[in-house]
């Protein structure tokens, strides 16, 4: 029977001792060769000794789990992934290794696919803290605001002092207009390090209001506290695109990518402005990358796909224009791009299809906001 | 690492895919109206928002502000509270140039709006007014004398010879029942709506007639705006915000007033609305509306430019029915497909490639749309490509024409201007409630570049624009533009540019088709250069243009034929012995072609 300690990538980071039984000699020194140097935070040298025990071992799964952890935190996501799968493929009960690539995916932005990985490492041991505060987190970023909050809840009365899950909770309840927010944002501006957090959460609701004078000035204040905030950026950039100052969001944005490439949101940003100004090659060039860091999210498909039409690469707009109608069903315009697309390359039932979809939801959109009215 | 920063982390290792969605630009409609997102203020160099300065010092003068003394500025416009409370208040209202005394010259007739106390009795009635021509660019008030005051609150006049007897009518729209003024042929007008039925009632704004069904009487559409009791300011669940202020609602979360469509039976006119399958079945808010053969089988289609919702485009069957097809056809929605906020409408062939093009002018935080004819009912946004995105963003537009302002041969582009706030003067938005009119240029149908606003000339008049109407009204062979402001006098802008050669084309039909030939299509031939004309009624925004066929010629003295095709899809050549001049082409006087 193997001993098996698995250095999970979320687990106290470098502290945790992995030890884990194999069967070739030379697979356990490799693989403990690995994990010290994973503690020393020499990753390459940490992966190139899981290879060794792989090697060895094929069916070393603890190795391969560790290695998908060290590939993820080297920027390495899709062998990340693939590593991580290996593991579970020949030990479906290596729980530590589903949340390994439940964070892979989290990282690679498929936050879909995290979602479900989180979810079936929750459903095999609920005990975990740290799956339940990832699982809420992951959640509140695919706007499944209502399904985070009992996850969230729980992880904030277990670690009352985690700033990342009040946060999290906060935005869900702001986003979902439940006055909890604001205890929610009390406790946050109390907790070490969640000032800025409380700030940004603030200058978040301001935006929402539409009081973008307000929300950017709450952000500087989050900025000073702590300029490397997630995502601080693209909400300047946001409520300065809302007051009208292009180039300053342009500006912002820059900087959310010079602080993080892979901020999908960035780029969208960023070809949505290229894009009105009629310079569609570097408007597709960051909706590739936005489509690349985060898969099938409607806006930046869809942004990509009416990007390749504007530029006359019709056959390219279909897929993503697909991709964009699948993941937002309930998109007019998306719906009638992709018909325009198909009415191009002379699919004429498709575009039939489309253009009446379209319609139908632009219809629904105005009936809508008249039901709206007292 | 620790799990607090692990955590930390996560948080910005993706993107905020919900929180980003609900933040893309463009946002929701702000203030009810639909718009493409907010922008910097564009100032001139002397820091005036550019809606009401950009002026420029010795610039050549195009348009002369021939208002003062020309009679008409006795006329002044009133439409509901200055403070524009409710929707009710902003859009009225239109203009129309037409020949009521077939004299050969432009009359005007000016469209008024109304007060709530007007309403109720404890003020007297604002009144539209009728100027007849005086044949030197000045006109006589003759409203009393012709009966067509109207007193109630209007909103836009189509003209057209709905009984066919050689003399122009008009169709004024309302709040409440309109009005169709026959000419009674000695300078005065009847009131028939009621004996025709055709009041419709709740509120009607931009209609226009059209032969539809070729049986050569002209049908009538009459588009639906907002379905509103006027003593009552629609409101909302959540304040109506423009840029985080309070402003009226609507259109958006208001119920639409419905369209409808009156078929001309000769001694009345029947709904046929759903039968005839243009029935405004969303409830859009419908404003210009036009009749014109987009697709040249010979059978007038209908556009209508809905406010803030898409546009719908009537195909006709030539069975007396329609199939919309706004969506395949690039009509609705703009090339992002997004739905605008729709106000005036201008068609012409602006590429003088045979077919005839499309101009939509919206809201302030957006660009007017230029939609190229491709052919087979099918349009291409060429609005960026043309360079006309960037120049209107800060501008609210109405009315707008295609006009050959030089004569060179190219149609040009004029939109007349104001916002729907009064509250953007409060603000450093960058526009104004009152804004000086557009004129661009047309390069050889590749681009339009916008014609310098000349100081102290007519493009530098900063006006609560609504409506105008294009003509030629002292008949020198250079159109004109009169433009009816809100809530102040109008504007009458004299062409006084530098112009080549020209021919101006009345047709009409003495039997077989509507008698003014409203639908005829009308084709200059002269060397390589063939320019078409279209006879239309409605269209800019609220407004009756010039039903004459302008053509600019450049240097060309020669034109080698007419060709007019009629309503009944009939085509004749004529010649002309010469230019610069007004000439009248009847049908069965040409030479007959094959069609």
């Amino acid at each position: 029977m193997r001993a098996i300690v698995i250095l999970l990538l979320f687990v106290r980071g470098a502290t945790a001792l992995a030890a884990a039984a194999a069967q070739d000699p030379s697979a356990l020194a490799s693989f403990r060769a690995g994990v010290a140097a994973q503690q020393r935070g020499e990753l390459e040298r940490a992966a190139e000794a899981y290879r060794q025990a792989i090697e060895a071992e094929p069916r070393y799964a603890e190795a391969h789990a560790n290695l998908g952890a060290v590939l993820a935190r080297l920027g390495q996501y899709d062998q990340a992934v693939l590593s991580c799968e290996r593991a579970l493929l020949i030990n479906p009960q290596l729980n530590a290794a589903r949340l390994n690539l439940g964070l892979a995916h989290y990282r690679a932005g498929a936050l879909a696919a995290a979602v479900e990985t989180f979810k079936a490492a929750y459903a095999a041991d609920s005990s975990l803290l740290q799956i339940r505060q990832l699982l809420g987190l992951v959640l509140v970023e695919t706007g499944k605001d209502a399904e985070a909050i009992p996850h969230l809840e729980a992880s904030a009365q277990a670690d009352p002092d985690e700033p990342a899950v009040l946060y999290a909770l906060g935005r869900a309840y702001a986003r979902r207009g439940d006055r909890r927010a604001d205890a929610v944002a009390e406790r946050l501006a109390h907790t070490r390090e969640g000032l800025p957090l409380w700030h940004q959460l603030r200058g978040l609701a301001l935006q929402q209001e539409n009081r973008h004078d307000q929300a950017l000035a709450a952000f500087e204040a989050a900025s000073a506290l702590n300029a490397a905030l997630p995502r601080l950026f693209v909400n300047i950039g946001v409520s300065r695109l809302a007051l009208g100052d292009r180039a300053g969001a342009r500006q912002a944005f820059e900087t959310a990518l010079a602080r993080s490439e892979r901020d999908a949101a960035a780029h969208v940003y960023l070809a949505w402005l290229d894009e009105q100004d009629d310079r569609l090659t570097d408007a597709r060039r960051h909706a590739e990358r936005a489509v690349q860091l985060e898969g099938d999210v409607s806006e930046s498909r869809g942004l990509l796909g009416r990007i390749l039409l504007k530029e006359g690469s019709t056959a390219a707009a279909v897929s993503h224009l697909e991709r964009a109608v699948l993941a937002d069903t309930e998109n007019a315009s998306w719906r009638f791009l992709l018909g325009q697309a198909h009415q191009r390359l002379g699919n004429a039932a498709a575009a039939a299809r489309e253009f009446a979809e379209a319609r139908r939801l632009k219809e629904l959109e105005v009936l809508r906001e008249r039901k709206a009215k007292p | 690492m620790t799990w607090r920063t692990i955590l930390a982390a996560a948080l910005a290792l993706v993107a905020v895919g919900p929180d980003r969605a609900a933040q893309t630009p463009p946002g929701p409609p702000s203030g009810g109206s639909s718009t493409a997102g907010t922008f910097a203020p564009v100032k001139d160099a002397r820091k005036r928002p550019i809606t009401a300065g950009g002026f420029v010092d010795g610039a050549p003068i195009v348009f002369e502000d021939r208002t003062a003394g020309s009679g008409l500025e006795t006329f002044r416009h009133r439409s509901g509270s200055p403070e524009k409370t409710s929707i009710l208040d902003v859009p009225s209202g239109g203009v129309g140039l037409i020949d009521f005394d077939n004299d050969g010259w432009l009359d005007i007739y000016l469209v008024n709006g109304s007060t709530r106390a007007a309403l109720q009795g404890t003020e007297p009635a604002p009144r539209a007014a009728l100027f007849r021509n005086n044949h030197n660019l000045t006109f006589t008030d003759v409203t009393d004398r012709a009966g067509v005051a109207n007193r109630r609150w209007g909103f836009g006049v189509a003209a057209g010879d709905f009984d066919n007897d050689g003399w122009t009518d008009l169709y004024v729209t309302n709040h409440g029942p309109n009005r169709l003024y026959r000419n009674n042929h000695d300078g005065t007008f009847t009131d028939v709506a009621e004996r025709m039925g055709v009041t419709a009632g709740g509120w009607s704004t931009c209609a226009s007639f059209g032969d539809y069904d070729g049986d050569g009487r002209l049908d009538l559409f009459v588009p639906g705006y907002v379905d509103m009791d006027p003593e009552r300011s629609p409101t909302s669940a959540t304040p109506c915000l423009y840029r985080g202020e309070p402003v009226m609602c609507g259109p958006r979360g208001l119920r639409g007033a419905p369209d409808r469509l009156f078929h001309n039976e000769g001694d009345r006119f029947v709904d046929v609305t759903a039968r005839a399958g243009v029935r405004d079945s969303a409830g859009y808010y419908g404003f210009a509306t036009a009749w014109i053969d987009v697709d040249d089988d010979g059978h007038l289609d209908l556009l209508v430019v809905n406010d803030s919702a898409p546009n719908y485009f009537y195909r006709n069957t030539g069975k007396g029915t329609f199939e919309e097809i706004g969506f395949p056809s690039g009509f609705s929605v703009n090339e992002d497909g997004r739905e605008q906020a729709g106000m005036g409408l201008a068609l012409g062939d602006y590429d003088n490639d045979g077919r005839v093009d499309a101009y939509i002018t919206n809201f302030s935080d957006d660009s007017n749309t230029l939609r190229r004819n491709l052919g087979g009912a099918a349009f291409a946004d060429m609005t960026g490509a043309l360079g006309l995105r960037t120049p209107t963003l800060p501008f609210l537009g109405w009315g707008t024409g295609f006009l050959d302002y030089d004569n060179d041969g190219w149609l040009d582009l004029f939109v007349a201007n104001g916002h729907v706030y009064p509250q953007v003067d409060r603000f450093d938005w960058g526009m104004t409630w009152a804004q000086r009119p557009l004129l661009f240029h047309n390069r050889g149908g590749t681009r339009f570049d916008e014609v310098p606003a000349a100081t102290g000339s007519g493009l530098a008049a900063v006006l609560p624009a609504r409506g105008a109407a294009f003509g030629d009204l002292d008949n020198d062979g250079r159109i004109d533009i009169v433009i009816n402001n809100h809530d102040q006098r109008p504007t009458l802008l004299r062409n006084v540019a530098p112009a080549g050669h020209w021919i101006s084309i009345a047709v009409t039909q003495s039997a077989g088709g509507p008698r003014d030939a409203i639908g005829a299509v009308v084709t200059v031939e002269a060397g390589a250069q063939r320019l078409r004309r279209d006879v239309v009624s409605g269209g800019s925004y609220c407004s009756q243009s010039d039903l004459r066929a302008h053509f600019g010629l450049g240097r060309t003295t020669t034109i080698d034929r007419i060709i007019v095709r009629w309503p009944d899809g009939a085509r004749e050549a004529f010649g002309v012995s010469g230019i610069d001049r007004i000439v009248a082409l009847t049908k069965g006087r040409g030479e007959r072609l094959k069609p």
